[in-house]
């Protein structure tokens, strides 16, 4: 186990490598000329040089990326153009709103997809099986942008129950972690119902129901124990995946968190913002990753890695 | 997957005298229909399956004949389309109402069709092509080209792929053609695990040491008797993916940096129509149920797809 560990952790370094080198390499290429949008579009061409070397973007470019690299470990992600501050410590204030809404994002989808699942796979072919699968056939076809406005709008606006957007109170958080929970509970059910229905059929489960156990015990302990594990897969990734920013519903919500301002970062093609976004965000999803594997050892005593 | 799965894929190609022979005793103790066959019967049964691709073949005949079809020019701005500087509820002349730039929803919706499935097949379309060649490459090949494939195609899953799609698009700057290589760039990964895997495993398997042992040539082993049983994952693959690559599509329009105005796609039609959502919803909900109901229609079919052509999966 530990030198599997040593051996992931060492992977996972990679990784955030190849990241770094992709990230960087883009924005070099980038057609607009960064010195430029600092500078401001009125700059005579003596500023923008000026510009140009203060940011140190006249020098080679592996110099840079190794200067960049240099900076990325010492906690300096670079200023942003448009903000005109640290990009790091900007990210850094916007993480509290979106780790809330990742939670609860989170809660949402294993709230509204297991028990869907297991109710469906368990009650197999008949009308609500059916129209539960319906339904999360037709949450995985909507994007989570049509999710969010639809609810936005009959929620917020026909039916005023919640906030039309905003950050603080517990009411605001509904309909965000709503729209996760629904596109994401969609895939969950769907998972679930099918690994379920691989195992209802095992001996295990026909030996406990035998030996007169309650059902329930049966059914939590025996079937979901052992159904559950894509699932646990699922949730890691999704977690460390909003936590890197939920760029569209925290943009259809006003969710003052990471994602709405890499949308920003967008719009004024603020290229350090953006390149720390991914960064950021791919961090959280190769860490989600490992944490993932580990944690099906506990879920899944079947699985060992050596 | 087993015997059953493979021999019916040899039977449809031409062969060696040798493996006809095997083949001839497989296809006595198997399914005497074959692959195609088989799938199509299981296919034609399936309901679900069967309405995705009426769905398909409608939207299809849409985008086609979007010029005969739509009722207006899809850019225009009638002087009529704007009441009090206003969109046009739905009347009579704009059956499904104008935006708020006075142009008609219903020809701008069938327009749009065009342009997502356009750049949905065509993205995904090329998603698969890599997929198939990189996965198929690492898993045939080996040795370093597998390393350096397979460990590629991790880092690239390490990112995000809204925010990878978005950082592409940042530097080749957005339009049709850029969405549709971004999503082919994007989307090959997960894919490109699959065959790989796929591939890894059958080349150990004794159908291929027979054929080496006959003296197939290395590219005959891969054309002949590894890549047809890609066939049947790429189908898949092009049917679901193609749904997904909508959504991406739709997502980096309403974002702004995906098809640009006034060329209409249902993903900028949404986003213009948001700020009208209050006095004007149909702006919102029409494209937002074409978009739903042609995700519906690929992900029907892709489903009914897999069950068909997976003959462990017998229900």
């Amino acid at each position: 186990m530990q030198g599997y560990l040593v051996r992931r952790l060492l992977w996972m370094l990679f990784v955030l490598f190849g990241i770094s080198v992709i990230t960087f390499f883009l924005t070099v290429l980038l057609p607009s000329d960064p010195a430029r949008v600092i500078a401001g579009p009125r700059a005579s061409p003596e500023a923008i040089a000026k510009m140009r070397e203060s940011w140190g973007l006249n020098l080679p470019v592996h110099v840079q990326y190794v200067r960049y690299m240099g900076r990325l470990l010492q906690g300096d992600w670079g200023r942003s153009f448009y903000l005109r501050t640290e990009v790091l410590p900007a990210i850094l204030r916007r993480l509290p709103a979106t780790l809330q809404l990742a939670l609860a994002g989170a809660l949402a989808q294993l709230l509204i997809g297991v028990p869907v699942g297991l109710i469906s796979a368990l009650k197999q072919r008949s009308w609500l099986d059916r129209i539960t699968m319906i339904f999360s056939l037709l949450g995985i076809c909507t994007p989570a942008f049509v999710l969010g406005l639809l609810l936005l709008y009959y929620f917020g606006f026909r039916l005023p129950i919640f906030p039309l957007g905003g950050y603080g109170k517990p009411q605001h958080l509904v309909l965000p972690a709503l729209t996760l929970g629904l596109a994401g509970g969609a895939w969950y059910a769907r998972i679930l119902r099918s690994s379920v229905l691989e195992v209802v059929s095992a001996d295990y489960v026909r030996t406990a129901r035998a030996k007169g156990l309650h059902e329930r015990v049966v059914v939590l302990r025996h079937i979901l124990r052992n159904a559950i594990g894509p699932i646990v897969t699922m949730i890691g990734s999704d977690l460390g995946y909003f936590l890197g920013g939920v760029l569209i519903v925290e943009r259809v919500f006003a969710w003052p968190g990471i994602g709405s301002q890499a949308w920003a970062a967008i719009e004024y093609e603020d290229v350090p913002m953006i390149m720390g976004t991914v960064i950021f965000a791919a961090f959280f999803i190769v860490i989600a990753n490992l944490l993932v594997d580990i944690a099906q050892t506990f879920v899944d005593p079947r699985v060992r890695y050596t | 997957m087993t015997e059953d799965a493979t021999a019916p894929v040899i039977q449809d190609s031409p062969v060696a005298g040798q493996e006809r022979l095997q083949d001839l005793r497989v296809r006595q103790t198997l399914s005497p229909r074959g692959l195609w066959r088989d799938a199509w019967l299981r296919l034609r049964r399936d309901r679900f399956a069967l309405l995705g691709g009426l769905i398909i073949l409608g939207l299809v005949a849409v985008a086609i004949f979007a010029s005969w079809l739509a009722p207006h020019s899809p850019t225009r701005q009638f002087r009529d389309g704007l009441a009090l500087g206003q969109p046009v509820p739905p009347s009579a002349k704009f059956l499904l109402g104008t935006d708020n730039l006075g142009r008609d929803i219903l020809s701008r919706l069938i327009w749009g069709a065009r342009v997502s499935l356009l750049v949905g097949i065509l993205g995904n379309g090329l998603a698969v092509l890599i997929g198939i060649l990189v996965g198929t490459a690492a898993g045939f090949v080996g040795g370093w080209v597998e390393t350096i494939l397979m460990r590629s195609t991790d880092v690239i899953m390490g990112f995000p792929v809204l925010l990878l799609a978005v950082a592409l698009i940042s530097v080749l700057r957005p339009g049709l053609n850029i969405v549709i290589l971004v999503i082919g760039l994007v989307y090959w990964t997960y894919l490109a695990r699959i065959v790989y895997g796929y591939v890894k495993s059958l080349r150990e398997r004794d159908f291929v040491l027979a054929a080496r042992s006959i003296g197939c040539t290395t590219p005959r082993i891969l054309f002949r008797h590894l890549l047809p049983h890609v066939v049947s994952l790429a189908i898949v693959y092009l049917t679901l993916g193609t749904a997904s690559a909508i959504i991406l599509e739709s997502t980096l329009s309403f974002i702004g940096i995906g098809i640009q105005p006034p060329t209409a796609s249902w993903g900028n039609m949404i986003s213009d129509g948001q700020r009208y959502y209050r006095a004007a919803p149909w702006l919102v909900i029409y494209p937002s149920l074409a978009l739903m109901l042609t995700v519906l229609g690929f992900n029907l079919m892709g489903d009914g797809l897999r069950d068909a052509l997976d003959p462990q999966q017998r229900r």
